[in-house]
């Protein structure tokens, strides 16, 4: 399966480089996209000399958790995103009837292009901040691989059950509650501790963007390690799990072409 | 005008269509807004007084004001004419007896009528509820402010549209599309205000047209020093149109020239 999965991600990259132009303006553009990101904290800390404690590389290497999450679900499982246009224009008929599982046909389509940008800045400001803070070493990269991989997990997860809404409702084969779901992660780019309660609720348990970006930077800072990897862990399973569900409900709900 | 009305009513009327999808697409946008205040409440509560050279009240002001310039178009709305040209179907926009900026401008004024109405009410709503916070304008500068927002959405919709025709030389739209919305959320002031850029980003910011879209005229509503009066920064308002319009004709003119659509 996963020989599949690579085989269709390396013909979507093939497809793409034909265009050569549009694929390295997309390159292009996905760098000037998450670098500008990157200056709004160096705006900030021009002026302050740090967040509720929180240094600037620390904010940074926040980011860098955030960049390779959404990077690796562009990269490996940008179909998600074409969830609502599938179910608008009838191809998600064709996605029943073939004799693979409907998730992993969707997640074996497409691959955006900047999500290779974003894992490129994300991963290069990883290993830098880590130098930068002094905790570069084989344990914190350990320790980061697995902080990735939960990530990557919950983004997907955020960015799945956020899509499978369309199911339910008329959305012209478009739907904006993953685009909200994932600007409220935005939030999650700064200490999750500056905001009121609710907020730190919805960040760390409906969209789970904390534990994507902020609680791998407590980790490192030394903070509850093992109850903290421990949240982590189970709150990606959990939510991988629950998107599994909707996406299962949402195909029975499904009506074919036209609803 | 005639024909620039009908168009601006077909336009909206397309995006009305989906009702449930048009509404979260209006009202989506009010939480990056509510994450921003929060943001900004917090710095300010941490370090009180001000922050650069702008004061908690000013910047809660222009947040407020900056989100409602920047969400008046969203990324579909931006992209139609991007798409049709990457499509083929922009030949229908070739072959109309309408001239085709008219026919972009009117496309582009329907996208953004009602979400501007609704950017008003939040406006509205803002200034009623949390007006106590706020830096209320005085009527001297909203005065300013309306010539100058006016040119300003102008200035975006030519902005948007000559990036779109970037695509008549390119095989796709997304790569330029997402260049455009970079340095626009950047060097606008969309995302943070260009009076606080360190001295050689805001230099570099003044070189470009993206100020002129959000910071300068919340400025201007605002009161702030811009180092420029309100007829001198109209002036370069038009001046940029006038840029951007002549960059649409060349562009234009380019694409028409090499233009080849089914064989013909």
């Amino acid at each position: 399966m996963i020989r599949i999965f690579m085989k269709m991600k390396e013909q979507y990259i093939k497809t793409e480089m034909e265009y050569t132009f549009n694929f390295w303006m997309m390159l292009v553009s996905g760098i000037l996209t998450k670098v500008l990101s990157m200056a709004v904290p160096f705006v900030i800390y021009s002026y302050i000399p740090d967040i509720a404690g929180w240094k600037r590389d620390e904010i940074f290497l926040i980011m860098s958790f955030l960049f390779i999450a959404e990077g690796n679900c562009s990269v490996f499982f940008q179909g998600i995103w074409d969830i609502p246009a599938m179910i608008f224009d009838g191809q998600f008929d064709a996605v029943l009837s073939r004799p693979v599982s409907p998730l992993f046909q969707v997640l074996s389509y497409g691959m955006g292009l900047q999500g290779i940008s974003s894992l490129g800045v994300g991963t290069v400001s990883l290993f830098v901040l880590l130098a930068r803070l002094d905790v570069l070493s084989v344990k914190t990269i350990l320790m980061s691989l697995f902080f990735v991989v939960c990530g990557t997990i919950l983004c997907m997860s955020v960015y799945l059950i956020g899509n499978c809404t369309a199911f339910w409702y008329d959305s012209g084969g478009r739907t904006t509650i993953p685009y909200v779901a994932a600007s409220v992660g935005q939030y999650a780019k700064y200490p999750v501790q500056i905001y009121p309660g609710a907020v730190r609720f919805v960040l760390s348990f409906v969209i789970p963007y904390a534990f994507i970006c902020v609680v791998p930077v407590q980790i490192l800072r030394g903070e509850h390690q093992l109850l903290f990897a421990a949240a982590m862990f189970g709150i990606s399973v959990t939510f991988f799990l629950l998107a599994r569900l909707v996406f299962e409900r949402g195909i029975r709900h499904y009506e074919s072409m036209g609803m | 005008m005639k024909s620039f009305f009908r168009l601006t009513s077909i336009s909206l009327q397309s995006h009305l269509y989906y009702k449930t999808s048009f509404l979260l697409n209006l009202l989506s946008p009010v939480v990056l807004l509510c994450g921003q205040y929060m943001l900004w409440g917090a710095l300010y509560g941490q370090q009180g007084g001000t922050i650069g050279s702008m004061t908690q009240r000013e910047m809660f002001t222009y947040i407020l004001i900056a989100f409602s310039l920047n969400n008046l178009l969203g990324w579909s709305s931006e992209n139609v004419l991007a798409k049709e040209i990457r499509n083929g179907t922009v030949v229908a926009r070739c072959i109309r007896p309408v001239p085709f900026l008219v026919q972009a401008v009117s496309e582009m004024t329907g996208a953004l009528a009602f979400q501007a109405l609704v950017n008003f009410l939040v406006v509205l709503a803002g200034v009623v509820f949390f007006g106590a916070y706020m830096e209320i304008p005085s009527a001297a500068a909203v005065a300013g402010f309306v010539p100058c927002v006016i040119l300003a959405v102008l200035l975006r919709i030519m902005m948007i549209d000559v990036f779109s025709l970037l695509c008549f030389f390119s095989t796709g739209y997304l790569g330029i599309s997402w260049t455009r919305a970079a340095l626009f959320d950047f060097f606008s002031g969309a995302m943070i205000p260009v009076a606080m850029f360190p001295e050689w980003l805001g230099n570099v910011a003044r070189f470009t047209p993206f100020p002129y879209m959000i910071q300068v005229p919340v400025s201007v509503l605002l009161g702030d020093d811009t180092s420029m009066g309100i007829v001198q920064i109209l002036g370069m308002q038009l001046v940029w149109l006038a840029i951007l319009v002549l960059l649409h004709s060349l562009l234009y003119g380019c694409a028409r020239k090499n233009m080849t659509i089914a064989g013909g």
